[in-house]
């Protein structure tokens, strides 16, 4: 195991990126807008 | 590719000045329609660049004959074109090979048009035919112009930003949406993902060591941005930043070059990384030479320890 592995063994890696991707807002950008 | 107004309200001066930032597009030139008979085809060149003619110390004519049912080559419509406007402007003279002013006329299937020399456009690739990517878009300079940069190159973006409120302002998200929206005059229509990112920055806070903030931080990012770029059906990841280093190191060791655009693509499961190595000190990065490699050389560069592509 690397240190930067070590050092994020204790957050719950997979449920922080599924809630943040599930939580994301797309905003539309138009052209010449 | 004809941009024609609708009717005499319609802004050409902004048609015209947007056509300059549309990427693809390596000329373009202001002309007037007319029908396709030489003497409207003579009028039109007296009527809409007799100024310019007149003001040059010489002049030639140079045609294009698309349609080939017109009853003249493009040479004859040259030396026709070219002695009457000599006769009408009898101060400047015809110099076919240095000439200080060059009038196109170009008979197209519905109608003639004539024009004075193009002015380059945007240039680059047409967006959308090198695929999608998702771009890092932070408030900085250096995301637009990664961004830019790509987006020439014919690739759609799909922005992404990580919000922390309230630890960056509600009028840090709106200087990344404005800095979109400037892009987007010359990229085209894109989505800006925001992401919630405040939970993952106080998780991170409370669970890692202070030294690993910046590193775990932004590995967070490319997981999220990997995630999101698979859903979105993006082909490549695009980051100012090479996406394995902390903001500091980044800074820090390779100061020459933390400007260049750097692509990961995804593939299967993981991201392949794709740098250079030096071949006399292995481990470091050299500065980037491509901004894409072929995936083929891509593998020649994996970062040791990362899967292949196809392997688990």
């Amino acid at each position: 195991m690397t240190e930067i592995e070590k050092a994020e063994r204790m957050l719950d890696i997979e449920t922080l990126v599924a809630e943040a991707v599930e939580g994301t807002e797309p905003v539309r950008i138009y052209a010449g807008r | 590719m004809y941009v024609e107004p609708e009717n005499d309200d319609c802004d050409l001066d902004g048609a015209w000045e947007a056509c300059g930032r549309v990427f693809g597009i390596t000329s373009r030139s202001r002309s007037r329609g007319c029908d396709k008979t030489i003497d409207a085809i003579f009028a039109a060149c007296r009527d809409y660049l007799g100024d310019e003619i007149e003001l040059a110390h010489s002049f030639k004519v140079e045609s294009k004959r698309a349609d080939k049912k017109f009853p003249m080559t493009s040479i004859q419509i040259s030396q026709e074109i070219g002695g009457r406007l000599a006769e009408e402007y009898p101060g400047t003279a015809v110099d076919v090979h240095n000439p200080g002013y060059t009038v196109y006329v170009e008979v197209r299937e519905e109608h003639a048009f004539v024009h004075g020399p193009a002015e380059p456009g945007a240039g680059g690739l047409p967006t959308g035919v090198g695929g999608k990517t998702a771009l890092l878009l932070s408030g900085g300079i250096d995301s637009p112009v990664a961004g830019y940069m790509i987006g020439k190159r014919g690739v759609e973006l799909e922005c992404i930003h990580f919000f922390s409120y309230p630890y960056t302002s509600q009028r840090a998200k709106e200087k990344v949406l404005d800095l979109a929206r400037i892009m987007a005059r010359y990229c085209g229509r894109m989505t800006v993902h925001v992401v919630p990112f405040t939970k993952i920055q106080e998780a991170i806070r409370d669970h890692c060591p202070e030294e690993y903030f910046t590193l775990v931080m932004r590995r967070m990012m490319m997981r999220i941005s990997e995630e999101l770029a698979r859903k979105l059906g993006c082909m490549s990841i695009t980051t100012r930043r090479k996406p394995w280093t902390g903001g500091v190191s980044d800074n820090a060791g390779h100061n020459g070059h933390q400007r260049r655009v750097c692509v990961a693509r995804c593939s299967g499961l993981s991201s392949v990384w794709i740098r250079k190595r030096s071949s006399r000190s292995p481990g470091e990065s050299v500065p980037w030479r491509r901004l894409f490699y072929p995936m083929r050389t891509a593998a020649r560069y994996l970062r040791p320890g990362t899967p292949r592509p196809g392997q688990p």
